[in-house]
């Protein structure tokens, strides 16, 4: 009778047996368990089980990185349904896709969120690496993570593009026709030395992107090779590195007088220590660095969990929330088939392209490989020459004068764009006065380079003026933004077919 | 950050099920579908079938052809399309007009191949697709017959169903298009061939002066009307036909999709001979050809025209006394390669060589007309092209301008005229003029007078004007 007391007793158990296997701590009540929460949990180990409180203000981070990864998640999750329906082939993708729009249950809501979620990605990665920027966080030891940071914006820019084609209409195929001419640049170069029939790099490139000539069968299975398989890959290797050394480099950055500029915690915080630490930490002692709680006291730590499980689930959830709005409004665009016959004039690149795709109407080599070759190698080097150590953790830190600097290079970097577009747009440029001109004056003279050499030259001043290359780093890279958005804008909302200047898109010729 | 994260939540929550709602349960269709059992059960015999109305299942309907590339979901909301007990009822339950249906089961066809439109969309605005990103809009009722002739030699379906694309056909043969545009494999150069004409997107016509709806066909139709309305620069000579007469030959415009691949089982066995032969499968003489191809521009061809629209004289390629100074081979290089730098362009593969022989024989106008000239025994006397300018720039250059374009009357430097006119031909028209035409008489007492030297020098003129060989 007792054995079988004990199996009701047992069976009426198993819910409260079950979770208790599951989730080993107590509720997460006490510092201890709330510690255990988050290592022993596989998936949220990741984090620290304090968190300093610097890092969880919002103005300081503004959830960009977080909004990245959610983006991802929510990229790949949609992007993992879509695969069940979509056919990557010529004849058959595209109406793969009017399936998915019309009868695939709730298809075209998922669609949408996958394309605009890409769009939001990519807007806050680079959001992210200006706040990453303007706080002096690649400072050591953070360079490396800054460099991964780079490769991952590299990532995100190949996912998006790759993704660009599958649609398989007419946007997606005149883009990557662009994008595909884009690569092949180099010739312009090679053309010009006379060397294309030795070594033909461009043609290389846009061989190895496209697996052919033109943009057919062959590029449609490479995109999507790359789309679905082998960029999220290299994306969550890097992305598990980039997390992975936030907590080898002591977490995010902050100053050094981070404890003194806060002050004591709020009432409302759960308390700092609730017990004295029943374990040492003397595990810290032997790892190299500054780890959260080595040679100072953690009172202005808190507990990973509640506060920045609640933060990152919050930052999550807003993402999703802004996407799904966005999806439920806007549908996501599809034009006709792709036809290689019927050229989309103005065919552009996918808008983050189109500030460079400006500087290609000029020349190919500058605008697709020299300027953002000379970006890249930049940013890449920004933590390597900038080796001054105050204003870590702080918008626009510097010694000195940060914020005026910005300001400065912000206003700088938008007359330079704005003058040399519009000398440009008005007047033309070399080939409209001269017609014969060679073409390699114009690919190192053109409004992009010109552009380039005055930041550069600008940052320089800067660097020398006030004696820091930190002021200097804030210099360019405020106004190779400016650069940015304003080429972006232009190329998106003022140029029209032939590429010709329209003051707005309505004043079109109709085709 | 709790607010957030619940305010978040809550949004993402709403508009989750309000696209799942949306797209799975407030669909259009469905309620169309409802309303179709509605009605099939109102207007059934029996209880048995009334039952069977009233329980048939809410579902995607849908007719796949893959040969004729056809997904066609609109007989989701057409549900009584092959039901004659609907007949009467409101659309889009009403059955489908006429014995269509029976001839070309919507199995084996379905519907988009004669409708054009988007089948795949399960929506009337995007099925429609006027203004969509689609590249064939759902053409209207009075266009659709028009499709027709994808399969069938348009001709042929005057008592078939088809009278207006018939009349197209017609039309587009009474009207002398033949003589700028190309069509199975009959007509001139100077304006698009039309074989594929009814595949154009709307992307590839200027639609800048076409304002309301951007289709095709509406293009077509005020193209018709006024041809420099819609493309400013179009040299198609303006006909004024009527509203019926733009819509037939609008219907026959769409018809024409030479390029489309189609399976054998759904092609009418005249349409091959049409495709290779023209829509008279070959079938012509010479009147018809000249009527065809060259009256649009020559008129009768006796007589000098002046043609407002082209602003030139056009020559009289009939005229007695042109026909008595050339030779066959003289017309033959004429209308095969046309007159560079004007607008008579050139016919080659634009007609058989039977068709060209025929033609020659109707020009001849039953006269022999030898195939190749003995030159001119006239002595010539070697003339001195200085003078001649000077004689030319007084007597012809009004209207002959020695310049590429020929002004108002035949241009003289053009390469087919210098190498194809002898010395004779060219003396003998100078001299004697073209009876009907603008061209007088030059010499003799009742023209300008010239003399032998005269003529003499103007032929070295005329001769150096001819294009230098690159």
């Amino acid at each position: 009778m007792g054995a079988w007391k004990e199996y009701v007793a047992n069976l009426r158990g198993v819910p409260r047996a079950v979770w208790h296997s599951l989730v080993r701590q107590g509720p997460p009540v006490t510092d201890r368990s709330r510690a255990e929460a988050v290592f022993q949990n596989l998936f949220l180990h990741i984090h620290s089980t304090r968190i300093h409180r610097w890092s969880l203000r919002w103005s300081y981070t503004m959830g960009l990185g977080l909004i990245c990864a959610a983006s991802f998640l929510l990229l790949t999750v949609t992007g993992l349904l879509l695969m069940f329906y979509y056919k990557p082939s010529t004849v058959l993708a595209y109406q793969s896709i009017k399936d998915i729009h019309y009868v695939v249950p709730t298809g075209r809501f998922m669609r949408n969120i996958h394309r605009w979620g890409a769009h939001l990605m990519v807007i806050a990665v680079l959001l992210h690496m200006a706040r990453v920027f303007y706080t002096s966080s690649y400072r050591k030891p953070r360079e490396m993570n800054w460099l991964f940071g780079l490769v991952l914006l590299v990532l995100t820019l190949g996912l998006s593009f790759s993704g660009y084609l599958l649609p398989w209409d007419q946007l997606a195929y005149w883009a990557v026709t662009i994008g595909a001419n884009i690569a092949q640049s180099p010739r312009e170069l090679t053309d010009a030395i006379g060397i294309t029939r030795y070594v033909d790099i461009g043609g290389l490139q846009k061989t190895l992107l496209l697996g052919s000539r033109s943009v057919g069968e062959d590029a449609l299975i490479r995109f999507y090779v790359l789309h679905v398989f082998f960029l999220p890959l290299l994306m969550a290797a890097f992305m598990g590195l980039h997390f992975w050394r936030i907590r080898k480099d002591g977490g995010l950055s902050r100053p050094a007088d981070a404890d003194e500029r806060l002050g004591p915690p709020g009432e409302d915080v759960t308390p700092v220590f609730s017990q004295a630490p029943k374990k040492s930490y003397g595990l810290m002692a032997v790892v190299r660095g500054t780890g959260p709680n080595v040679g100072r006291g953690p009172e202005n730590t808190l507990p990973s969990w509640p506060h920045l499980m609640t933060a990152e689930a919050a930052v999550f959830m807003f993402t999703m929330a802004v996407t799904v709005a966005l999806s439920f409004f806007l549908d996501a665009p599809l034009k006709e088939m792709a036809n290689p016959l019927v050229p989309e004039n103005p065919a552009k690149a996918p808008w983050y392209f189109l500030g460079l795709q400006e500087i290609v109407s000029f020349s190919a080599f500058a605008g697709g490989v020299l300027i953002p070759m000379v970006t890249l190698l930049g940013l890449s080097l920004i933590p390597y020459l900038d080796r001054e150590t105050e204003g870590v953790g702080v918008w626009f830190g510097a010694a000195y004068r940060g914020r005026e600097v910005a300001f400065r290079s912000a206003v700088f970097g938008l007359a330079a764009v704005i003058a040399v577009e519009a000398f440009a747009i008005r007047f033309g440029w070399l080939r409209s006065w001269y017609p014969g001109i060679p073409q390699i004056v114009i690919t190192f003279f053109n409004p992009g380079t010109v552009l380039a050499f005055l930041y550069v030259a600008y940052s320089v001043w800067i660097i020398r003026r006030e004696n820091s290359t930190r002021l200097g780093a804030i210099a360019i890279f405020t106004c190779f933004l400016a650069g940015f958005i304003v080429l972006t804008l232009v190329g998106t909302y003022f140029r029209g077919p032939n590429w010709e200047f329209f003051w707005s898109p309505s004043r079109w010729p109709v085709h | 950050m709790k607010k957030l994260l619940l305010a978040s939540s809550l949004v993402t929550l709403l508009f989750l099920v309000a696209s799942g709602l949306s797209e799975n349960v407030f669909v259009p269709w469905k309620k169309y579908q409802k309303e179709y059992s509605l009605l099939l059960a109102g207007r059934a015999k029996d209880p048995q079938q009334k039952r069977e109305a009233r329980d048939a299942p809410i579902e995607l309907h849908q007719i796949v052809v893959p040969d004729l590339g056809a997904f066609d979901r609109c007989v989701t909301c057409h549900r009584g399309m092959d039901n004659p007990v609907m007949a009467g009822a409101p659309n889009p339950f009403r059955p489908h007009p006429g014995n269509i249906l029976k001839i070309h089961p919507p199995e084996r066809f379905g519907c988009t191949i004669c409708h054009r439109g988007q089948g795949a969309a399960v929506n009337f605005p995007e099925a429609k697709a006027i203004d969509a990103n689609w590249d064939f809009p759902l053409l209207p009722r009075e266009l659709v017959e028009s499709s027709c002739g994808i399969c069938h030699d348009p001709k042929a379906m005057e008592k078939a169903g088809a009278p207006v694309l018939a009349e197209g056909a017609r039309l587009f043969e009474e009207k002398g298009c033949h003589g700028c545009h190309r069509l199975g494999g009959l007509g001139g150069s100077l304006g698009a061939a039309l074989d594929s004409a009814g595949l154009k997107t709307r992307h590839q016509l200027v639609m800048a002066n076409l304002h309301g709806e951007r289709t095709t066909y509406r293009w077509l139709d005020l193209h018709f009307k006024d041809p420099q309305g819609i493309v400013a620069e179009s040299l198609m000579k303006p006909d004024y036909p009527t509203d019926e007469e733009a819509r037939a030959l609008t219907v026959f415009m769409l018809s024409l999709q030479a390029e489309r691949e189609l399976p054998d089982r759904a092609v009418a066995r005249d349409r091959h001979r049409l495709l290779s032969q023209g829509h008279d499968h070959g079938e012509r003489d010479g009147r018809t050809l000249y009527d065809r191809l060259c009256r649009v521009c020559h008129g009768e061809g006796t007589l000098g025209v002046f043609d407002k629209h082209l602003g030139r004289f056009v020559p009289a390629i009939r005229n007695p006394a042109f026909l008595a100074s050339v030779d066959r081979e003289f017309l033959r290089a004429n209308i095969l390669t046309g007159r560079p730098g004007t607008l008579m362009a050139g016919f080659e593969g634009g007609m058989t060589e039977a068709d060209l022989e025929k033609l020659l024989d109707f020009l001849a106008g039953g006269a022999a007309l030898p195939e190749r000239r003995a030159p001119t025994q006239r002595k010539l006397t070697a003339g001195d092209a200085g003078r001649g300018g000077s004689i030319f720039a007084r007597q012809c250059a009004g209207c002959h301008d020695p310049g590429e374009k020929g002004q108002v009357a035949p241009t003289l430097s053009s390469r087919t005229f210098q190498e194809r006119a002898d010395d004779g031909m060219i003396l003998e028209t100078i001299a004697r003029g073209r009876p009907g035409t603008a061209m007088v008489a030059f010499a003799g007492t009742g023209g300008a007078g010239l003399t032998k030297e005269e003529l003499s020098d103007l032929l070295a003129y005329i001769r150096s004007l001819a294009p230098r060989r690159k």
